[in-house]
């Protein structure tokens, strides 16, 4: 070996270590994301967990992982015998299952915060991807989560459905970073990221399609691109022939094709994917909230309103072009969140993903790279902010470390106590009632709010017989649902629906159902009034339990040992 | 700025075949889901029903729960005086139920079986009967078929599925005509009605349940379509799912198609073992509580089932209370199979109540219970082992049955 060829070796090495060491080293704006992300882990953490239908989808999980297969009817609900369903979440409920017999409700937590976390970092990249300024991606992550902020906090298997849109949008993102850059006569796709999207879009539906049904909302997104594509040639060239002969078409078709083959990749087959399309007509939605059409006084039309200053300000100054399939995208989500305020997340990262690339447009002339932190004028603080160094990558570590540190997650690593059940679990879970109830379990059959019904049947007596649920509001029979609705509004005549439904106790939720509380009170001298706290009061009319002494607020402490982690489990 | 698209097809086979080769998967997507579509959509058809119902005919022959010449007596007191302008629907439906189709009446106020069956089903018929100013017809069109219109008045039905449970207990074919205002249909048109607006939870089943069991008697399941698959068994759970006495008629509606269910399921099996079963006990249970409860008189009242009534009573007259409770329960014994009947002496003291107190009653008293009285009327014609009409020489009941002695003496002593 050669003294020059040493030398030359010696170089390479040193460019390589400084070329690595630059990688690694981090600036500001990375620490503010690291930040960022770091609490939004900690946040989701420790997040309760509803008290609504994330225990029907746990139960439901269970209920396969018991049996080993899928159930053909609802297991835990009598009103609902004889209607068949089709377990649309059946893999995120299994794995929610799974999770919770591993791990218990802690793990469940942790579950929902590394997806919550996974799907703002995929939203993040969205931005990342056009414009490498991670403070700025920052920024727009929290003005995209602002939007879809009515929609973070409920754990349920619709975020199994927002994680797969997150990833989706990222790679189509991937896929439009030459789209929409280059002139049309260059358009082209590296092999890399063509392989990439031609496998990982159904590989991604053929999950989606089994873990929830909002996979649909998926297939309308890429149905979008592809008939933007056609619009967009067929404005320009008025001519089907070439249409057909746009290469990008025809990827779209094949794309699309893959996605719906994959969709239909099922233990249902086609009649998922029918299921899905059909399940908003279900009449029993109608009386749900997150499915009412949006109003001007709702959360959602303020953040919606928002959405769509922004998006007139990005088109106002932007100085790309507008593609149809942006505006297709951001019209199918707008008329759905319009139409169900529930599709306001849905709305939110569909407009992120749309513009996107027009506030990379606009960020890059308004500050150019570098320019915006050029420490030009010797200013100390700015050439701070503009370095890039190991001290900003230790304090991201740092940051991210805390994040996880500092997480109920760690509880089990790093030592510390673990949360109470008040803590773990949303202030409206009836925890005291649910323990009152193990301790005079119902024989015969209880009504009660359907938000508690999914908590009740997993974590209440065993065999207890709630009459309604929310996992399965779409399920009953609509009788079943409006006298439900009867009862719970305290509508004429709701007295004979009980005993039509032979209900021999009644659970009344006295924050949220006021009128049917005053009404129990003016109920018959065969009720008796067996609970009561300030969350929830008890009435029956089972000759055992009326033989008890009834519990009253006085007697019902919510820190009492009923309440001590784990107690349901 | 001039543009260019990336076309590689640019020679029109490859780009012919790549049309066909996508036009193929998205038919072939389209085709799969139309099929799927149709097959969903098959599952919530109405179920065949068979042309002529079932016709379950009563099993006991008792003379010592009612002699012939009180029988007689009794019913010629109930026959149904209805002619005269703007007849009560609920009447004309209860006393057809009552008589049956054959039976006739050689009293002019009387309308026979047949006229009764018409002025329901012919609107031409119904229209002549009701001179009322802005009586609307009886029958109206649905989504499926036909309906009665029900508890708006006195020219509308007072039960839901009342009158088809009535057509199929007097073993009216499907294929019978009805004459609508907006034309003519058919009895099954009722039937295809009711069975796609039928929920197991509604308010009353139990006459639609009577009337399925009589004309599906062949079918096992459907699906309606709220979605749940429906069975006979399913029917006879709701059945049983009720506090005694809550419902119509003090909850005896329920204990007559149980009856009849278990007496279909000998004739062809629509039940379970094990529902079956369910039934049986549920009625011996019932029996036995009756038992308990009969007053020493004869009669049961609203509180039939042992319990402190919670609620205002409905009916006022507690007499009428007593003929409903007594008349109801008479009616689904005689129907019911011999295990579950109570000893001798407790239906001859009941059907003894019924009598005398139907040979006291005025001809006002008698209409304006006429519907609690249809069923007593009914149920000591059935525990002779025939149908009203069949009591009388070719169905004909004479213009005046004079009493028999012994309810003669008894009124004496009165």
């Amino acid at each position: 070996m050669s003294i020059s060829a040493d030398k030359s070796t010696v170089h390479d090495n040193l460019t390589f270590t400084a070329a690595s060491t630059q990688r690694f080293a981090l600036g500001l704006p990375h620490v503010f994301a690291a930040a960022v992300f770091a609490a939004w882990f900690l946040y989701m953490n420790y997040m309760p967990l509803f008290h609504t239908d994330l225990w029907g989808h746990v139960s439901y999980g269970q209920w396969m992982l018991e049996h080993r297969q899928l159930p053909q009817e609802d297991p835990f609900l009598k009103h609902a015998e004889g209607v068949d369903i089709i377990a649309s979440a059946w893999l995120s409920q299994v794995l929610l299952g799974a999770v919770e017999q591993a791990g218990g409700d802690e793990a469940l937590s942790a579950c929902f915060a590394m997806i919550s976390l996974t799907i703002i970092l995929c939203l993040w990249g969205i931005f990342y991807q056009y414009m490498p300024r991670p403070g700025v991606c920052t920024l727009a992550l929290f003005v995209t989560v602002l939007i879809g902020s009515t929609r973070i906090a409920v754990f349920r298997t619709e975020t199994f459905g927002e994680l797969f849109m997150a990833m989706l949008l990222f790679l189509l993102t991937t896929i439009h970073r030459s789209y929409l850059d280059e002139t049309e006569a260059e358009r082209s796709l590296s092999r890399r990221t063509f392989w990439t999207a031609t496998l990982g879009i159904p590989l991604l539906f053929l999950v989606w399609a089994n873990a929830h049904g909002s996979f649909v909302v998926g297939l309308a997104v890429i149905g979008c691109h592809l008939i933007g594509r056609f619009l967009e040639v067929g404005w320009r060239t008025r001519s089907l022939w070439s249409i057909i002969g746009d290469r990008w078409f025809r990827r779209w078709v094949m794309w699309t094709e893959l996605a719906v083959g994959a969709s239909l990749i099922n233990p249902y087959g086609m009649d998922l994917l029918i299921n899905a399309l059909t399940f908003p007509r279900n009449p029993n939605l109608k009386d749900i909230t997150e499915w009412y059409a949006m109003s001007f006084g709702d959360f959602e039309a303020i953040y919606f309103a928002l959405s769509i200053v922004i998006l007139l300000v990005m088109m106002r100054f932007s100085r790309r072009r507008v593609h149809p399939f942006q505006l297709l995208v951001i019209g199918l989500l707008a008329y759905s969140v319009t139409s169900s305020v529930r599709m306001i997340w849905w709305y939110a990262v569909v407009f992120a993903y749309a513009i996107a690339p027009h506030l990379q447009d606009i960020v890059d002339r308004v500050w150019p790279a570098g320019g915006f932190w050029k420490p030009n004028d010797g200013t100390n603080i700015k050439a701070l902010l503009r370095k890039r160094s190991y001290l900003w990558t230790a304090l991201s570590i740092m940051l991210l470390w805390y994040g996880f540190a500092l997480s109920p997650i760690a509880t089990p690593l790093l030592g510390g106590t673990p949360r109470k059940a008040t803590q773990l679990y949303s202030k409206e879970t009836p925890l005291a009632l649910t323990e009152f109830l193990h301790e005079h379990p119902p024989k015969e059959a209880v009504w009660n709010p359907q938000w508690w019904g999914d908590w009740l049947a997993a974590r209440g007596p065993k065999n207890i017989n709630v009459f309604m649920t929310t996992n399965a509001v779409h399920v009953v029979p609509h009788r079943v649902w409006k006298d439900y609705m009867r009862i719970a509004t305290a509508y004429q005549g709701w007295p004979a629906t009980l005993d039509r439904y032979n209900v021999q106790t009644v659970i009344v939720s006295k924050v949220d159902q006021q009128p049917l509380a005053d009404g129990i009170h003016k109920l018959s001298g065969e009720w008796k009034m067996i609970y009561e706290d300030d969350q929830a009061l008890v009435v029956t009319r089972e000759e055992e339990l009326k033989k008890i002494t009834p519990v009253t607020s006085s007697s019902v402490s919510r820190d009492a040992k009923a309440l001590r982690r784990g107690a349901f489990n | 700025m001039t543009t260019s698209y990336n076309r590689t097809l640019i020679t029109p086979w490859p780009v012919v075949g790549w049309l066909l080769l996508h036009l193929t998967i998205a038919t072939g997507g389209l085709l799969w889901a139309a099929v799927r579509w149709q097959d969903i959509k098959s599952v919530k058809a109405l179920p065949k029903p068979q042309r002529d119902p079932l016709v379950i005919r009563p099993v006991h022959d008792v003379p010592e729960i009612v002699s012939d010449e009180e029988l007689r007596y009794v019913l010629w007191k109930l026959r149904p005086r209805l002619r005269a302008p703007n007849p009560k629907v609920n009447h004309v439906d209860h006393a057809l139920r009552f008589w049956g189709v054959p039976a006739q009446f050689d009293d002019p106020h009387c309308y026979s079986g047949v006229e009764m069956r018409e002025l329901l089903l012919d609107h031409r018929k119904f229209s002549t009967a009701w001179t009322r100013p802005g009586t609307r017809p009886l029958f109206v069109e649905s989504k499926k078929g036909v309906k009665p219109r029900l508890q708006q008045g006195d020219a509308t039905t007072s039960h839901v599925d009342h009158t088809l449970g009535t057509l199929a207990e007097v073993g009216t074919p499907l294929d019978y005509p009805i004459i609508t205002a907006d034309g003519e249909t058919r009895v099954r048109a009722l039937l295809d009605q009711s069975l796609y607006e039928f929920s197991v939870n509604q308010l009353e089943y139990e006459w639609s349940i009577l009337a399925y069991a009589l004309y599906l008697p062949n079918t096992t399941h459907w699906v309606t379509q709220e979605g749940q698959k429906m069975s006979f068994d399913r029917m006879a759970e709701r059945l049983l799912r009720q506090k005694l006495t809550q419902g119509v008629c003090f909850g005896n509606h329920r204990l007559f198609t149980l009856a009849m269910l278990v007496r279909v399921d000998e004739r062809s099996r629509i039940l379970s073992d094990e529902m079956r079963g369910k039934i049986i006990a549920h009625l011996k249970m019932v029996t036995a509580t009756l038992m308990k409860t009969q007053h020493a008189d004869g009669f049961w009242e609203r509180d039939w089932d042992g319990s402190v009534p919670t609620e205002s009573p409905g009916i006022r007259n507690p007499v009428s209370r007593k003929i409903l409770a007594t008349g109801h329960a008479l009616e689904w014994w005689a129907m019911a199979p011999d295990e579950v009947l109570p000893p001798l002496e407790v239906r001859v003291r009941a059907a003894r109540w019924i009598i005398d107190t139907v040979a006291t009653m005025s001809d006002r008293e008698i209409e304006l219970n006429y519907t609690f009285l249809s069923h007593a009327g009914r149920a000591l014609a059935l525990w002779r082992g025939k149908f009203p009409y069949e009591v009388f020489p070719e169905g004909l009941c004479p213009a005046i049955v004079d009493a028999p002695a012994s309810l003669t003496k008894e009124t004496d002593q009165k």
